[in-house]
């Protein structure tokens, strides 16, 4: 009675992975495609088989699961992440003086990807006239280095660091100039560069910056520089299953073909039996697949609606909130469409 | 609902290619954000096309496999007409003689986006109280 039924029901919830391909892909289940399933969405369904668990916090990464929904419902988080979700970053530099070997415009390009610690919830985003900036759509810095040559060189030396004076041009360059009461309202710490030893030009005496730019909100679809993750991914849960009892050289080899951690090597009556330990960090690389005596006794497979979602964030927001802002940004969407029908019927 | 008689296509003067800033999430004020058009000859409104300004795969995957799961639905499908053009059409397409506006539907569709919302959020908020995580950078073996 194993054929039917179960092949149904793996195949509703498994991607098998073969040695040349990958079976039962695609994830949606729509009512009709499987016979004797009820496939029609109720919330209550959705409710039910809906699951989180957050599995790893640390710095600016979070790894978490988010069970029984759709792809197109994780997709959608995962797209608004990278490019509808707002960050700050600098938008307009305006060049004082520029006597460094860097263009102007590659100067202004590299200034506009340093990620910044201000948190854009606290801010407006600037109105399309182009008005004079205020402070709650505006953060002010200016950048000023002048090169010269150390009065206190070694004679002999040509090492750089020794020659010259302020010729390396970082991030904690950057000094903040607050707008209105914005000083009573942030530190530069709260605003500034998350880290203050990016490189932004390197200069030789005589060589000078002095610009000021101003920080704005915007979102990752107008210019990458705005998007507030590092990463934002997921994958499926991988699950590898044994048939046969694999033993002694075999199961050591059977090891081998997945990444550490995953197959564990049990001793029993002096022999050494292949089990799964932990599927959930394998690579899937199928290398198992290669050998024809081992290919028979493994299938392997992924759970489709059981997504591990990864979330590495740039600095300014946590990665909890990130995802949580995701959350609104796609509610608010909706709900402005909504809007739109109703006061159109 | 605008029912035209047929798919129009952009004029120059609403080409998204002049800079517009309005793409922006919370931008509320911009007209014309949702319309819709009938094919020739039909008079029922179960077949529609919505044409969403602004929106790319996002919301029409998301749009799309939702209102595929209502039983009363018989056909639905979103395309991104050029890539050059900040627009998406979804079609939606209610079985014949239901007499279900295909209105209707991509309400539903939305309505139940947002409850789905609500609830992944709920759950999400529960989690980070639980505060049952690793917290070491590297559990990955």
């Amino acid at each position: 009675m194993s054929g039917g039924m179960d092949n149904m029901l793996s195949s509703r919830k498994l991607a098998v992975m073969g040695k040349h391909e990958v079976i039962n892909a695609s994830g949606s289940l729509c009512p009709g495609s499987y016979f004797g399933y009820d496939d029609a969405w109720t919330l209550d369904k959705f409710k039910q088989r809906t699951q989180i668990k957050i599995i790893r916090m640390a710095g600016n990464e979070m790894e978490f699961d988010l069970i029984g929904v759709e792809p197109s419902l994780a997709n959608a988080f995962r797209r608004i992440l990278l490019a509808e979700v707002p960050s700050m970053a600098f938008e307009k530099v305006f060049l004082q003086n520029n006597t460094s070997i860097i263009p102007d415009e590659v100067l202004a390009h590299r200034l506009g990807l340093i990620p910044l610690k201000a948190d854009p919830r606290l801010f407006e985003y600037r109105p399309k006239d182009e008005s004079s900036p205020s402070e709650q759509d505006t953060l002010k810095f200016e950048l000023k280095v002048k090169c010269t040559w150390n009065p206190n060189r070694p004679a002999d030396s040509s090492e750089p660091d020794e020659m010259y004076q302020n010729h390396k041009v970082y991030s904690g360059n950057l000094r903040w100039i607050p707008i209105g009461s914005q000083s009573r309202m942030y530190t530069a710490k709260d605003v500034g560069p998350v880290e203050p030893d990016i490189l932004i030009a390197k200069l030789r005496p005589g060589h000078e910056i002095d610009l000021t730019m101003d920080a704005v909100k915007g979102i990752g679809s107008d210019h990458a520089k705005f998007s507030p993750v590092a990463t934002a991914f997921y994958r499926l849960l991988p699950q590898i299953t044994l048939h046969k009892e694999v033993v002694g050289e075999a199961a050591e080899r059977l090891q081998k073909c997945f990444s550490p951690g995953v197959i564990k090597l049990v001793e029993k009556k002096g022999r050494r039996i292949a089990a799964v330990h932990d599927a959930r960090y394998d690579s899937c690389s199928r290398n198992v697949l290669r050998y024809d005596d081992l290919a028979d006794c493994v299938s392997l497979g992924r759970v489709k609606d059981h997504f591990i979602f990864s979330i590495e964030s740039v600095g300014a927001v946590s990665p909890p909130s990130l995802f949580i802002e995701s959350i609104r940004a796609l509610k608010a969407k909706c709900r402005k469409f909504l809007r739109e029908i109703e006061k159109e019927a | 609902m605008s029912g035209g008689t047929g798919y129009t296509p952009m004029s120059p003067k609403e080409s998204p290619m002049k800079k517009d800033k309005s793409q922006q999430p919370d931008d509320s004020d911009e007209e014309d954000i949702l319309s819709s058009v009938c094919p020739d000859g039909l008079a029922d409104d179960s077949v529609r096309t919505f044409i969403f300004k602004n929106q790319n795969h996002t919301l029409g995957n998301l749009l799309r496999d939702q209102i595929l799961k209502y039983p009363e639905v018989h056909f639905c499908g979103y395309s991104q007409p050029h890539p050059g053009e900040r627009v998406m059409h979804l079609r939606v397409q209610t079985l014949p003689g239901s007499g279900i506006p295909a209105g209707d539907m991509l309400k539903k569709g939305l309505k139940d986006v947002i409850a789905m919302c609500e609830h992944v959020e709920d759950l999400f908020n529960e989690e980070l109280e639980k505060k049952e995580w690793e917290t070491d950078s590297s559990a990955n073996p």
